[in-house]
């Protein structure tokens, strides 16, 4: 590997961190998974000193509380993917973790790495942004809660401060990601799309459409968002509308795997999918709470091969 | 710029090593250049082919770009640990010979581990969590098919000759 690294540290404990951070003058990285080491191999002056965040045990775990849930830093996609709670809870993350079928991928790729890279091709990016995740950062004296969206618009960052976990809101939150993907072993899209919202008496409520790889950072569908707010599951024609809005705030660019044009098609395509999935999906469960046919909670995981759409009928890529 | 060498233990195909390595080498270059074990190929280098792939405390993962470091305390199984104790193949190597599940054979070692992991996990996979688990595992002779009829092969070989005790 082309990169100097002349300090390897690997605490085992949150405590070993905030100890050596402490004492640390020198720029510092931080390794939240290990893939997040190699774009710097193309850096010009990248850190030297490296911390190892994989073995600090507390950051690998997710855990439920009163109104939320809190999932570690280096928790791995394999975690994300068969892990109860996020399936009931956060469908859309196990989703896109999901997307990533190379299963040596899944077992090394961590949440935190992926979202300190801060790719907008990252699968699990719009879903975060479509669950309406928070970041907590710690440097061992104190701790901050960003919403993920402004802490990925950061442009400078304090080099002592760790992100240590993400936090979702614990609610009946309706999700569904989608994605048409660039390779089947990366985690990278070439257009995701992320839908989450709350559906009480048969209207949307808390509507958040999250568009990935359509621009360069994470981008919300605000006027479709406004559009669905407040209006009837059965009204079937705002779907199309919606799709529409989502498709307008795209703003995608050419590349050798697809033109815009091509993009934009696929966010309403997604967008309006997505949307009946989610009916489909608040339907079943319906259904399912019904004392009579309720059953045991044996959620499966979900496997990666249901997951990458299958679109056609589309503009020639 | 000045390296220094640090100590390294972990339990590689059950036997504890500790070692001294440099803190930007990989695990891949560790396994294929100090400790002699070729079976992990190096192919793309990017964590896309899956040549590399190790078995890191029984799940598969890339070894090209996971810092040797990394193998810290930890269980490593190559494809050169997969064997019986009595030194004969594993039942999946045997199968994959038998079956011509292997053309040049640079992919074979990561096709193997993929499929022991799986095997391990899932005694009874279907074909679905077959082709699943070799997903990260390229073949460039494009030989899957007579890979996932291997193993196929290998699971109903598992599963019907109880009075047999299956390599492990």
């Amino acid at each position: 590997m082309n990169l100097s690294i002349e300090h390897y540290i690997a605490p085992k404990t949150l405590g070993d961190l905030w100890a050596y951070l402490h004492q640390q003058d020198t720029p510092t990285g931080f390794l939240y998974g290990g893939l997040d080491l190699f774009p710097h191999t193309t850096q010009h002056t990248p850190p030297t000193t490296w911390i190892d965040l994989t073995r600090i045990t507390e950051l690998a775990s997710i855990e439920e509380h009163e109104g939320h849930i809190a999932i570690g830093a280096s928790t791995t996609y394999t975690s994300l993917c068969h892990t109860p709670l996020l399936q009931r809870h956060a469908h859309a993350l196990v989703q896109a973790a999901s997307c990533v079928q190379s299963w040596q991928m899944r077992n090394r790729i961590t949440i935190g790495e992926t979202i300190a890279l801060a790719s907008s091709e990252a699968c699990i990016l719009p879903a975060l942004y479509a669950l309406n995740a928070s970041v907590k950062l710690e440097d061992g004296y104190k701790e901050r809660t960003l919403p993920i969206s402004e802490y990925l618009q950061m442009t400078e960052r304090n080099p002592k401060e760790v992100l240590t976990a993400i936090i979702l809101p614990k609610q009946a939150i309706h999700s569904v990601f989608l994605m048409r993907g660039l390779h089947n072993n990366l985690p990278m899209a070439k257009v995701s799309v992320a839908v989450s919202c709350i559906i009480q008496e048969g209207v949307y409520r808390q509507v958040r459409i999250a568009l990935g790889a359509v621009s360069s950072k994470i981008i919300r569908a605000v006027t479709a968002e406004g559009l669905m707010e407040g209006q009837p599951i059965t009204h079937l024609p705002l779907i199309d509308r919606a799709a529409d809005e989502a498709r307008r705030a795209a703003r995608p660019s050419s590349d050798i795997y697809s033109n815009a044009r091509f993009r934009k098609w696929i966010v309403g395509i997604l967008t309006s999918r997505a949307f009946q999935m989610m009916i489909a999906n608040a339907q079943t469960l319906v259904v399912s709470q019904d004392p009579e046919t309720q059953t045991e909670d044996t959620e499966e995981p979900v496997s990666p091969h249901t997951q990458e759409e299958t679109v056609t009928d589309t503009p020639k890529e | 710029m000045s390296q220094t060498s640090i100590s390294l233990s972990f339990t590689l195909n059950q036997t504890p090593i500790e070692i001294l390595v440099y803190p930007h080498e990989t695990a891949l270059s560790v396994l294929r250049r100090q400790m002699r074990l070729t079976g992990a190929k190096e192919g793309c280098d990017q964590a896309a082919c899956g040549a590399c792939t190790i078995l890191l405390d029984g799940l598969p993962v890339y070894a090209c770009t996971m810092l040797a470091l990394q193998l810290q305390d930890r269980q490593i199984t190559t494809v050169e640990g997969i064997q019986a104790d009595d030194g004969d193949f594993h039942l999946l190597q045997r199968v994959f010979i038998e079956s011509d599940a292997i053309q040049c054979g640079f992919c074979t070692p990561g096709m193997l581990l993929s499929a022991v992991a799986l095997v391990q996990q899932q005694p009874n996979p279907t074909e679905d969590e077959i082709r699943d688990a070799l997903s990260g595992n390229l073949c460039r002779c494009g030989g899957y098919q007579r890979i996932v009829q291997a193993i196929h092969e290998a699971i109903h070989e598992l599963h019907h000759t109880p009075d047999e005790e299956p390599a492990s």
